[in-house]
């Protein structure tokens, strides 16, 4: 009977002990999808005490989490959107965590010889010219931000899709750019889903390596699309960890986000993420790793 | 690229193994429909019998909110739920979001209109000549709803494994409101999503096996209880 | 104090069906019931038998008036829920519980608070009164619509109750379950002096159960005795009016004897129409010859109770008629058993009614 209630509080609250300290992590599909905060979190746990709760979206969601102070912490990648975040005074202590790049894939054919260009826009570029199918995650994520931010450097004609909405008692656009012309298909879902569809539909898509790795390497292969453009200086994708700003939101755990970030950018940890490979690849360079 | 063939083997190989994700997620699941559907049941029989045996103005109104609220999306509910629980929403000191109690919240919110218009219409079924023919019997009017909730009790179960099943199965609010954190609120149909996403096949089907047939079950029992407790 | 009953202008309204109108089902100004008869109470369809038995069973309030038990006004002192454990009814409408035969006998005694092994032995004892005992475990939903009759009889008997309120007890039962019911009342009457208030439409049942009949229409009792019942369709034919059903005679009334209960207008023509003809106000001439008159018959049976007589008219078509007169117009008129006689109808003496009302 003892054991059942136990049992019981475990499943209710998530916890082995009841009273166990929680922290509250939103981060990217992406980070989550890799497998390796899976990987590295249980090292937190046992240090600390702490267990960290998972809440994976897309930046944009990640932020807007943070924003509402319904998160502790926040893994992001959209550098622009988090010293906005930072500045309008809700995250602190920003640190580098990793970098990994991002990579176009399509059609191991390569119907449009995307390969054949010099750069990532000029990647884009040719896939537009050859009429292709792109499918753009379109759900204002860190991935998302950086597409666009390539649409705007290639030589094709774009266009800006405006929609208002509320949020946090605030009238906030949101903006995205895409090209006029060509067949494209904003799908508004995270990455994972993203790769499949484009996998599905043989479609060209802009996809963070750590997840791609992920998918194309799993048994069986979840996808058989192959890279057609990346090293592009343009297609960097570093990670930042912030916490929320306790000043803003006083309820927040910001102890045990002060001990996240101190724990993910130790030079033990930055060693894991490292060394945190797929078949031998690997996915995350770690922003100390030089520096400790 | 996987084959569903591939995919239904390994999913079944998971399921018979007894997969620790797959029971964690199964057991959480159960968790939250039942407690949801107790609490559900313990405000939907009494308000739902309350509506079928008195008369009072708008009573008709009453029943027909009650038949729209059926049909309420549930990611309309876990949307609402959200909000409420956002730590800027009202009840954000609460501490409820991402976490399985405030998943419960949204189920029970979600399956309350449930329980009590499957119970209206159960009892009302049954109500008036029940009733009347306990008072003739001598019944005082304690005595005569409870024979007529213990004569309606099969529609009543009826309606109480109908909102477990909509729990069971329902996506919208435990997503929304749980956040599909693993080890701490990720379910069976969240679990299944997400595996689908990052292309799982074989687990997202081992998850959605396990669903199934839960499902199956308590359809099997829904409809035993709906006709009244013999085949 | 020799009423069981006394009821005092009460009056009962019920809303129509989608109206927020409401219509008078029960209008009584004063009705009272002896304490040990039983009581027949006869009447169209939807004349009010119900109600009147359901405010003698203290099932509802009257909007207005007072149901007197033993001298007691009940809703007054706040006694219904004694009141009503005092004089349980058989609804028209047969429900037995989900339970098993034993536990529908049980169930009037356990909520009087009778303990469990009593409840049981006075059930099963109830049980082999209506000879239903070796149904006892069944569970209820198994049972023939006769048995569940009897059950439902069985469930009231158990109670051993001073009063007995019975809405059409045999509506829907074959004949023999019919005389197995009419004899349990019998018998209970018999042995606890039991008064019993029987409504019904069934005429042979009221007159050999009842010490007394009284007629409702349109929710009030109509002086004398209108027993007269039948179901068919009004034509009218030059002056006359003419009655037909599917077995009985035709009768062919003359204007005068005929009279609207609704607005004066007939319902000619119209599928069904309940007639009621006035046991007081028929005609009756011995005559020698049946050719001579249009309606005739012979006198099968009298019976005669202080200073009235009551007469069956059998026809040679099967179906018969009662009539009421004071002896003394009995003697006057030299009629005897076996006499024949020619029928004619008095002014008013033919009631109609829609029917479904």
């Amino acid at each position: 009977m003892y054991r059942l209630a136990l049992f019981t509080t475990a499943l209710l609250f998530g916890a082995s002990a009841a009273a166990q300290e929680v922290l509250t992590l939103a981060t990217t599909t992406s980070t989550d999808n890799s497998g390796l905060l899976a990987a590295i979190h249980p090292d937190f746990e046992r240090s600390t005490g702490i267990r960290v709760k998972v809440i994976a979206k897309g930046t944009g969601a990640s932020l807007q989490l943070g924003r509402d102070g319904n998160a502790d912490v926040v893994l992001v990648h959209a550098r622009a959107k988090e010293d906005e975040f930072i500045e309008a005074g809700f995250g602190t202590m920003r640190r580098d965590v990793m970098a990994n790049d991002f990579v176009v894939v399509g059609p191991s054919a390569d119907p449009a010889g995307a390969r054949f260009a010099t750069s990532a826009s000029g990647a884009l570029e040719r896939i537009v010219a050859a009429d292709h199918l792109f499918l753009s995650r379109g759900d204002g994520s860190g991935t998302h931000l950086k597409e666009q931010q390539i649409w705007r450097h290639a030589a094709v004609p774009t266009k800006t899709d405006t929609r208002s909405f509320v949020a946090g008692g605030r009238p906030t656009q949101f903006t995205s750019t895409r090209p006029a012309k060509g067949r494209y298909i904003s799908i508004g879902q995270g990455m994972g889903k993203t790769i499949i569809m484009a996998t599905e539909r043989q479609a060209y898509t802009l996809v963070d390596r750590g997840t791609y790795y992920a998918f194309l390497l799993a048994d069986p292969p979840r996808t058989d699309l192959a890279v057609v453009c990346e090293g592009d200086r343009m297609l960097a994708n570093p990670y930042g960890v912030i916490a929320v700003n306790p000043k803003t939101h006083p309820n927040v755990n910001f102890a045990a986000a002060k001990k996240y970030i101190e724990w993910i950018t130790s030079a033990r940890v930055q060693g894991m993420i490292g060394r945190f490979r797929i078949d031998g690849k690997t996915l995350f360079h770690p922003a100390h790793e030089s520096s400790h | 690229m996987q084959t569903f063939k591939d995919a239904l083997e390994n999913a079944l190989r998971l399921v018979l193994s007894l997969d620790a994700n797959v029971v964690e997620y199964a057991q959480r699941t159960l968790l939250i429909a039942l407690v949801s559907t107790l609490i559900a049941s313990l405000i939907g029989i009494p308000v739902g019998m309350f509506i079928a045996e008195r008369r009072f103005p708008g009573k008709r109104a009453v029943v027909t909110l009650l038949n729209t609220l059926l049909a309420v999306p549930t990611v309309a509910v876990g949307l609402l739920v959200y909000t409420l629980l956002s730590r800027n929403g009202p009840l954000g000191s609460w501490e409820l979001l991402f976490t399985v109690p405030g998943i419960i919240i949204g189920e029970v919110l979600l399956i309350v209109p449930i329980v009590t218009a499957f119970t209206v219409t159960a009892v009302a079924r049954t109500d008036r000549d029940v009733r009347k023919t306990a008072l003739t019997l001598g019944a005082n009017s304690r005595q005569a709803l409870w024979i007529v909730f213990r004569e309606s009790r099969f529609g009543v179960l009826a309606a109480v494994i109908a909102a477990f099943g909509r729990v069971v199965s329902e996506v919208g609010v435990a997503m929304i409101v749980g956040g599909n954190a693993d080890e701490f609120t990720r379910t069976l149909t969240t679990a299944t999503v997400q595996n689908v996403d990052m292309g799982n096949f074989a687990l997202a089907l081992a998850l959605g096996l396990v669903l199934l047939a839960i499902s199956l079950s308590v359809n099997v029992l829904f409809q035993y209880f709906q006709g009244g407790g013999h085949q | 104090m020799t009423h069981r009953f006394l009821l005092e202008g009460v009056v009962r309204r019920f809303r129509q069906t989608r109206s927020r109108h409401k219509i008078e089902a029960l209008r009584i100004e004063q009705f009272a019931v002896r304490r040990g008869e039983i009581l027949a109470v006869v009447g169209p369809n939807g004349s009010g038998k119900s109600t009147l038995l359901e405010a003698m069973a203290f099932l509802a309030r009257p909007d207005e008036g007072r149901v007197l038990l033993d001298g007691q006004d009940v809703w007054a002192t706040g006694r219904q829920l004694a009141a009503r454990r005092r004089c349980p009814m058989l609804l028209q409408k047969t429900v037995l519980f989900g339970t098993s035969v034993l536990h529908n006998v049980m169930y009037g005694l356990r909520v009087r608070g009778m303990a469990r092994a009593e409840a049981r032995r006075r059930a099963l004892k109830t049980l082999a009164i209506v000879g239903m005992d070796s149904l006892a475990h069944r569970a209820s939903g198994e049972l023939s619509g006769g048995q569940r009759q009897r059950i439902s009889l069985a469930r009231l008997l158990a109670l051993e109750p001073e009063t007995l309120l019975l809405d059409e007890p045999t509506a829907h039962v074959d004949f023999v379950n019919e005389q197995l019911i009419e004899e349990a009342i019998r018998d209970l009457h018999r042995r606890l002096g039991t008064t019993v208030i029987l409504a019904s439409h069934n005429l042979r049942q009221a007159k050999t159960l009842a010490d007394r009949v009284i007629t409702l229409v349109d929710g009030s009792p109509i002086p004398g005795t209108m027993d007269n019942l039948f179901t068919g369709s009004l034509a009218r034919d030059g002056d006359e009016v003419v009655f037909r059903d599917e077995s009985g005679p035709t009768f062919r009334f003359p204007p005068e004897a005929v009279r609207s209960e609704e607005d004066g207008t007939l319902p000619l023509d119209k599928e069904t129409v309940q007639i009621a003809i006035d046991a007081d106000r028929l005609l009756l001439e011995a005559v020698t010859d049946q050719e001579q008159a249009a309606l005739a018959g012979t006198i099968a049976s009298v019976r005669r109770r202080g200073d009235r007589c009551r007469l069956r008219i059998h026809f040679a078509t099967g179906r018969g008629l009662h009539a009421e007169m004071t002896r003394a117009d009995y003697g006057r008129l030299g009629l005897n058993l076996d006499t024949t006689v020619a029928v004619t109808f008095g002014p008013g003496a033919v009631r109609v009614f829609p029917t479904g009302g």
